[in-house]
């Protein structure tokens, strides 16, 4: 099967030539394909080009797997790939994180999404006391004391 | 209030547990989305540009977004994840998330209920074990629910909680807890007046077994499906099921001097 390239173009015009393979990886893709948005370019407004980069990088990584269906994919490769997703993921500042959460979703790549969901829940969130949540997602307090307070109640002991 | 000496001295006397598995089924719209649906939430967000630099970035995620994140935590944090903001109470609390939950994980969640006594007055309040992080377990009240007459039948079936009867003998009263919410819903009534109430499930229906008015043993059955009644069973006058049943492989058994069995498949 000869190899077909997509062009894609994020909101600030940078242009991607990627593989057919690695470019539909994303659901919604074909459907901007199919609905003729482009012959050549596919015009993505949501995102920037900084963002498609990381997007169209996680892809490529994962397109080779994707291939070796018929038992290709070794079980030490499926190892590989987790090691490489963690690094990914670690190298992104928060900014780059949610902006990529917003991509995956928009563009369907549900394996981008759950990775980073996971990423955010196990760093941002699990474990951490409620100030550290609110100083990590930088959220600020929006109750009064008495109502963080009536909060706090429902979770105390009911036995001490 | 939650701590008051009556409830504690009662813990140790009294309490029953309700082992629920909570298999929720109501399908999450992610799934089957349309892609309008979702290049508008995106759009929506990234229309509030300005209030970026200031804000939280997570709260400028679409709230479906919000929730998958808050889904992928272990549930021991949702109690700190509720005090860190109003907005993440209202997540923790909603049905949302635990249908989103129960599609991502790949078993039954299960949640430990214990009802508890208090005698003044006589009354059964419901309390959900909750585990830290650390290991600790703590029992902690569920307060949007309303204390129980101290006579009320209570039974697990799937993510719900079913009580039947009531303070007064002649209660007729059944309701259901949807323990993915914490709410109370009224239920048909039950089709006789029982008291000295039984009960099992047999094959997601409810089999509740007491005295009428006139001291017969009867046997309703609750279809959890339907959520109907259906046919009152009739029961021999020789059979006492005052000692309990036991349901083993689909079969309800009792025995006193004799034993009997009933097959809900043969209705005999």
């Amino acid at each position: 099967m000869s190899k077909k390239n997509i062009v894609l173009k994020s909101s600030n015009g940078i242009i991607f030539e990627v593989e057919e393979a690695v470019a539909l990886q994303s659901e919604t893709i074909p459907y901007m394909i199919e609905d003729d948005c482009a012959n050549d370019t596919i015009p993505l407004a949501n995102v920037t080009g900084d963002i498609l980069a990381l997007v169209i990088e996680y892809c490529k990584k994962h397109v080779v797997v994707a291939d070796g269906d018929g038992g290709g994919s070794s079980s030490s490769s499926q190892e590989d790939l987790k090691n490489w997703d963690a690094q990914f993921m670690n190298d992104l500042d928060q900014s780059k994180i949610f902006n990529l959460l917003l991509a995956a979703d928009f563009l369907n790549i549900k394996t981008l999404f759950d990775l980073t969901c996971q990423f955010v829940a196990d760093t941002m969130i699990k474990g951490k006391s409620v100030e550290e949540v609110r100083r990590t997602l930088n959220i600020e307090k929006d109750y009064t004391s008495e109502e963080e307070a009536k909060a706090r109640q429902e979770n105390e002991w009911a036995f001490k | 209030m939650y701590n008051s000496t009556t409830e504690k001295r009662m813990l140790q006397n009294q309490f029953e547990t309700l082992c629920l598995g909570t298999t929720i089924l109501v399908f999450w719209p992610r799934l089957c989305s349309s892609l309008t649906s979702r290049t508008m939430s995106v759009k929506r967000v990234l229309s509030r540009p300005d209030k970026k630099k200031q804000s939280s970035l997570i709260t400028l995620l679409p709230e479906d977004v919000i929730v998958d994140i808050i889904a992928r935590v272990p549930r021991c944090d949702y109690p700190t994840l509720s005090l860190v903001s109003k907005h993440f109470r209202s997540l923790v609390a909603s049905p949302e998330l635990y249908a989103r939950r129960s599609l991502l994980s790949c078993t039954t969640e299960h949640r430990l209920y214990v009802a508890l006594y208090t005698n003044k007055p006589y009354y059964r309040r419901l309390y959900i074990l909750r585990r830290k992080a650390n290991g600790n377990n703590r029992l902690v009240l569920i307060p949007s629910l309303p204390a129980m007459p101290h006579a009320k039948l209570i039974v697990a079936v799937g993510s719900r909680i079913y009580m039947f009867g009531g303070k007064d003998i002649r209660s007729v009263s059944a309701s259901t807890i949807d323990c993915r919410s914490h709410t109370v819903q009224p239920l048909p009534s039950m089709p006789v007046p029982m008291r000295n109430l039984r009960a099992d499930t047999i094959d997601g229906r409810i089999y509740v077994i007491g005295w009428d008015d006139d001291q017969r043993k009867v046997m309703v059955v609750f279809n959890t499906e339907t959520q109907k009644w259906e046919e009152p069973v009739k029961i021999r006058p020789n059979i006492d099921m005052s000692h309990g049943f036991v349901v083993m492989a689909g079969k309800l058994y009792t025995r006193n001097y004799n034993s009997f069995v009933y097959d809900p498949k043969e209705n005999k």
